[in-house]
């Protein structure tokens, strides 16, 4: 291949990607729709998303396409803004993460959105904290990290991420003289970093930490949910503090505030139905990514609720 | 080992016609992909993830690694050719290749390059294999203190970088240093120096800051002098011939091919260094081990070899702790490790129980791509090195556009168009007043690194963290390195005198 005909098509391939000119018409949809994801492809984030998207056009009319997009950078922030201030005709939607961009917004930085304003399309997913050890360590309940007699060491990402609030909310409520090893980059890193042994513990999405635990590297010392779905762990409600457990971390799909109402039913419909169809449930098997639908409605009460959650906590974030 | 499981695994690849086509057809689209700056690797991934999706999973693995591990043989060469790097890691190729094309060497850097990234590739497919049984302990080893030091190591190569003068060498790396600390602090989540801009939340992008640096300014210097950038008057090896005499190189070499090879798969394999360190720290082991360090930076071979060796080898390094521990070992990798997910494979520790197939698949499939890149590429590499003898001004225009394309590209951001022009300013000057460039780069990517692990190392340890074992071990290492280069310098000073 010639130098030219790399620059005719690094030129054409480019103009593709910025092409972007919608017009709202009736039958909606009637040309491909941009899925917005605000974190960097490859993460946890955007491989639910991916996988979802698949599922959900085929349930769209018209036979159009989801295109997914990342728009990495401020920790999803300008990803949300370009959501929120996309056209409201419903060919530009994209994904949320909760309270990861809730916590911006509560704790009064400088955001171009408003997630109460957000036209909500469903839930795709909701992701429970565990509370994980090195299996080498003689730890096997919160209780021993109290007796440790110094300060726990708890590793956890970036200052404002979703889990550093999980995990200052968690210490706080349970009242352990606890450290932060902040600045790991994702769940992933900050998990192996216990299993290295650079902290005592850390408090980790369940998908994250799973593939340790299976191999015996951790051991789950407390689950923040109200069902004790691990053996020998202790729950929210077991450790007396039943409020814990409305910690998690959950993934949604939403457009700009006001969006076309036929498009919003259009595509809260067709993600419910994706969220039940049997090939995804087959992918999200195998793929350890759990799902945990919720419609649009009900989205769009939950995301009150985490605010309401989380505001209650503002003093200690 | 399970020693017939890995040779099974290499007859399952090259006897299956359909894995075999997806390689062939794989290699050329990753190299395109690294060729056009900005693109890159994870790009070329992310628009292919469509494409494999719904394939058989292993299928769908082995035409992604494929492309992705000969990402960098493409990247080398605007690298060689115009100063403009095609991926990041490739930056390091551009201090010897760009010289070596005025010198009329084009043809030889490229061959040298071409030959570099597949021996480099293989080379870490091998180590690989060879080292599968130490890859837990060797990820575990290496903590925030160890990460300090590594860090710490390849930011004294600044003094080897910094040609004549080290005051201005050092200078220069502290600029990059400085403009390191440009985003939000990643202890406090504080902002530092980002005025309320949203883009310089996550720092200055390295693909601008690199072709600002080298890139722009070589234009500028092209554009005024007149000319092709090869300025010989007579043409000298030209065509296949050059090409040939940069592969020779790379086995005349040897010694440096195995090392580089071996650095950067270990570099690779450890998760959270990145990439654009493995490729400058093989650069500054080839300025340390040459025999006439004074040549490297005027267009010595060495100085493409070592660089294009360990882009390729790393890539295979970094492929372990992706597929062990789910934790991404480059960039690239990190969406490597995505699209693995959606094919339904689940990296992890857990694939060491029940995946070992695939893995070893997998690597042979690396390192099979990084040879069929060699002899594909092979037969269109002279045409590449003809450019170098293109009027300049009917280059510029074309490099120009490619430029600003690679800098938006990378983060789709407008606003690194003035990170561009101010870093290409900066860099025209730095050029003009023959300042060194690379140790901007140096300090700009592992500055974060270094500052990140000391908070870190200091919160679990406090200052006792430079007496953990690993840390005491990478000292002596860096101080025996550094005590051997200076020696041999003054050695050679003398016999000079």
């Amino acid at each position: 291949m010639s130098i030219k005909s790399i620059y005719y098509f690094s030129a054409v391939f480019f103009l593709s990607l910025s092409f972007n000119v919608t017009n709202a018409e009736a039958q909606y949809p009637e040309k491909d729709i941009t899925v917005i994801i605000p974190y960097s492809a490859g993460g946890g984030f955007d491989s639910y998303v991916r996988g979802v998207l698949p599922a959900m056009q085929k349930y769209l009319p018209n036979s159009v396409n989801l295109i997914p997009r990342n728009m990495p950078g401020a920790g999803g922030r300008k990803g949300a803004t370009a959501i929120y201030r996309a056209r409201p005709d419903g060919y530009t939607i994209g994904a949320f993460n909760l309270p990861g961009l809730l916590l911006p917004h509560l704790l009064d930085e400088r955001v171009g959105y408003d997630l109460s304003n957000v036209t909500w399309l469903g839930r795709m997913s909701e992701d429970r904290y565990l509370m994980v050890v090195s299996s080498s360590k003689n730890i096997s309940n919160v209780d021993d990290l109290r007796a440790l007699g110094r300060p726990i060491m708890f590793t956890v990402t970036g200052v404002h991420s979703s889990a550093h609030a999980a995990t200052k909310i968690v210490t706080n409520v349970l009242g352990l003289n606890a450290r932060f090893i902040t600045g790991y980059e994702g769940s992933q890193n900050y998990v192996l970093a216990v299993v290295r042994g650079d902290g005592d513990v850390a408090l980790g999405p369940s998908t994250s930490v799973r593939s340790y635990t299976d191999t015996g590297d951790l051991k789950v010392i407390a689950n923040f949910s109200n069902i004790n779905s691990i053996p020998d762990t202790q729950n929210a409600a077991d450790l007396g503090k039943p409020e814990l457990s409305e910690l998690n971390v959950q993934r949604m799909l939403g457009g700009p505030p006001e969006m076309d109402e036929e498009a919003r039913a259009i595509l809260s419909e067709a993600l419910s139905h994706a969220l039940a169809d049997p090939q995804l449930i087959a992918w999200s098997v195998s793929t350890g990514l759990p799902l945990s639908p919720l419609s649009a409605k009900d989205t769009e009460a939950n995301v009150a609720n985490q605010w309401a959650l989380y505001e209650n906590y503002k003093d200690i974030l | 080992m399970d020693i017939l499981g890995i040779f099974e695994a290499l007859i399952q690849v090259i006897g299956t016609p359909n894995h075999m086509l997806l390689i062939l057809i794989a290699v050329p689209v990753g190299m395109f992909f690294g060729a056009i700056p900005g693109l890159g690797g994870k790009l070329g991934v992310v628009l292919a993830i469509p494409f494999v999706f719904g394939m058989d999973p292993i299928a769908g693995a082995i035409f992604l690694i494929s492309m992705h591990s000969v990402v960098h043989t493409g990247g080398a060469i605007p690298s060689i050719l115009f100063g403009v790097p095609g991926t990041g890691p490739d930056a390091a190729t551009i201090v010897d290749g760009l010289p070596m094309t005025r010198k009329g060497e084009a043809g030889r850097a490229i061959g040298a390059a071409l030959g570099a990234s597949g021996v480099g590739g293989v080379i870490g497919g091998l180590f690989l294999i060879a080292v599968m049984p130490l890859l837990r302990p060797v990820v575990l080893a290496f903590g925030p203190a160890e990460f300090f030091f590594l860090a710490l190591f390849g930011i004294m190569f600044i003094a080897l970088l910094s040609g004549d003068s080290l005051v201005k060498g050092l200078t220069v790396g502290l600029f990059g240093l400085m403009l390191a600390f440009i985003n939000l602090d990643p202890q406090t989540g504080a902002q530092r120096y980002t005025f309320d801009f949203l883009f310089l939340w996550d720092g200055i992008d390295i693909i601008t800051a690199v072709l600002g640096i080298f890139a722009l300014p070589e234009m500028i210097a092209l554009g005024t002098t007149g000319g092709s950038i090869a300025q010989v008057q007579e043409k000298a090896t030209y065509g296949i011939k050059g090409v040939l005499k940069g592969v020779h190189d790379v086995f005349s070499h040897w010694g440096l091919t195995i090392r580089t090879s071996i650095i950067g798969a270990f570099i690779g394999m450890i998760p959270g260094l990145g990439g654009d360190a493995a490729s400058w720290i093989c650069y500054g082991h080839a300025v340390q081990s040459s025999k006439n360090p004074e040549q490297l930076g005027k267009g010595a071979v060495e100085g493409v070899i070592a660089p294009e060796t360990a882009n390729n080898s790393k890539e295979g390094g970094s492929l372990l702790p992706t597929l062990f521990f789910g934790v991404p070992g480059s960039s690239g990798m990190a969406i490597l490790l995505g699209a693995f997910v959606m094919l339904g494979l689940q990296p992890g520790p857990s694939l060491a129980l029940t995946g070992m197939e695939t893995v070893w698949t997998l690597i042979w499939a690396l390192m099979i791509a990084n040879i069929i890149a060699v002899v594909m590429f092979f037969a269109i590499a002279p045409c590449f090195s003809y450019l170098s003898y293109v009027r300049g001004n009917l280059l510029i225009p074309f490099v120009f556009i490619l430029t600003c394309l690679g800098s938006y590209l990378s983060h789709r951001a407008w606003e690194n168009l003035i990170v561009l022009i101010l870093l290409g300013v900066i860099g025209h000057l730095m050029k003009k007043h023959h300042w060194p460039r690379p140790p901007f780069v140096i300090g700009l990517i592992l500055g974060p690194i270094m500052e990140d692990s000391f908070h870190k190392a200091m919160a679990l340890w406090g200052p006792s963290f430079v007496l953990r074992p690993g840390a005491i071990t990478l000292v002596a290492l860096t101080i025996i390195s550094f005590s051997i280069y200076f020696w041999r310098k003054v050695d050679t000073n003398n016999e000079i005198k």
